[in-house]
């Protein structure tokens, strides 16, 4: 187990001197992000419990949903890992413009996503598939909601993220790093989402 | 200046895997449209093990654990391995 990286004192900084094998981000993002995915894992798992007991209804509700709205927000937020996880590497490079250019371009993908979402939560409210329409809507307004935080919360983290790439004698890169790893976290959470309320039959 | 350690992803590798996470998202996609509103053992296990690929490699590579000490590698894949089995299994006993 490793400690964060030394505080760069002149730009731009290795990531790490400790050679191939090092954490990126900082220990404390790696605790909250284990730590969203077991919260997250167990809640996976009672989905699926009562998924198992009501099979017939949570396949009812399932066709309710759009499955392009579902797959082209997967797709948004993989192209916003790309440009984060490019920033990140820019960064590393040096290339500060280059990385606030990018951080830009997966904030857009952010802000993308969640006008899809709304887009299709009003189409659904609008269907009368709300939160009391089941257990499997119970279920899809509760993750996909708790879920939505968290990408409201990554575009904060992304704004940090820009705002570091704006100070070129001082930015932490492995500050940069855990912002990036955190944006992924809200990426890889939807992948499973995709498939558990979109995708299985 | 040589700043990054040499293991750290490059440019070219994100692009390429993001590439791959798109291609298998289509295929999820499309897998999932063919067969709409009855269940599917074969379908839901396919798109299961898409989504436990593609959350391996954004953990592995976006997030750089490829690359990270060994205790993170094994937390990350014993989570992906625990819940990916729990889900199938969960699905298989109903």
């Amino acid at each position: 187990m490793t400690a964060r990286p030394a505080t760069a004192a002149t730009p731009p900084q290795s990531t790490s001197p400790r050679g191939a094998l090092a954490l990126p981000g900082d220990v404390g993002m790696w605790v909250f992000v284990l730590g969203d995915m077991v919260i997250f894992g167990a809640y996976f798992i009672i989905f699926m419990v009562y998924r198992g007991h009501e099979q017939a209804s949570f396949l009812a509700g399932e066709r309710h949903l759009s499955l392009a709205s579902g797959a082209v927000n997967t797709l948004l937020l993989l192209a916003g890992s790309r440009f984060v996880a490019l920033a990140v590497a820019a960064a590393r490079a040096g290339q500060d413009g280059r990385a606030r250019r990018l951080v830009q371009w997966g904030a857009l993908c952010g802000c993308g996503f969640l006008l899809v979402k709304a887009h299709e939560w009003d189409a659904l409210v609008n269907a009368g598939l709300t939160v009391t329409h089941g257990n499997f809507y119970m279920f899809y307004y509760a993750f996909t909601g708790v879920h939505l935080f968290h990408v409201l919360m990554g575009l904060i983290v992304l704004a940090i993220m820009h705002a570091e790439l704006h100070r070129p004698a001082g930015r932490r890169i492995w500050l940069i790093e855990a912002a990036g790893i955190y944006w992924h976290l809200v990426d890889l959470l939807w992948i499973i989402l995709f498939a558990l309320l979109y995708l299985m039959r | 200046m040589k700043g990054p350690v040499a293991s750290r992803i490059t440019g070219a590798r994100v692009t390429w895997t993001w590439a791959l996470l798109c291609a298998l998202t289509g295929l999820s996609w499309a897998l999932a449209a063919e067969r709409r509103f009855t269940p599917g053992t074969a379908l839901t296990i396919a798109v299961v093990a898409i989504a436990a690929v593609k959350t391996r490699f954004v953990i592995r590579e976006f997030m750089e654990v490829r690359t990270a000490p060994r205790w993170l590698r094994r937390a990350t894949d014993g989570w992906l391995a625990a819940l990916m089995a729990a889900i199938i299994g969960l699905y298989l006993l109903h």
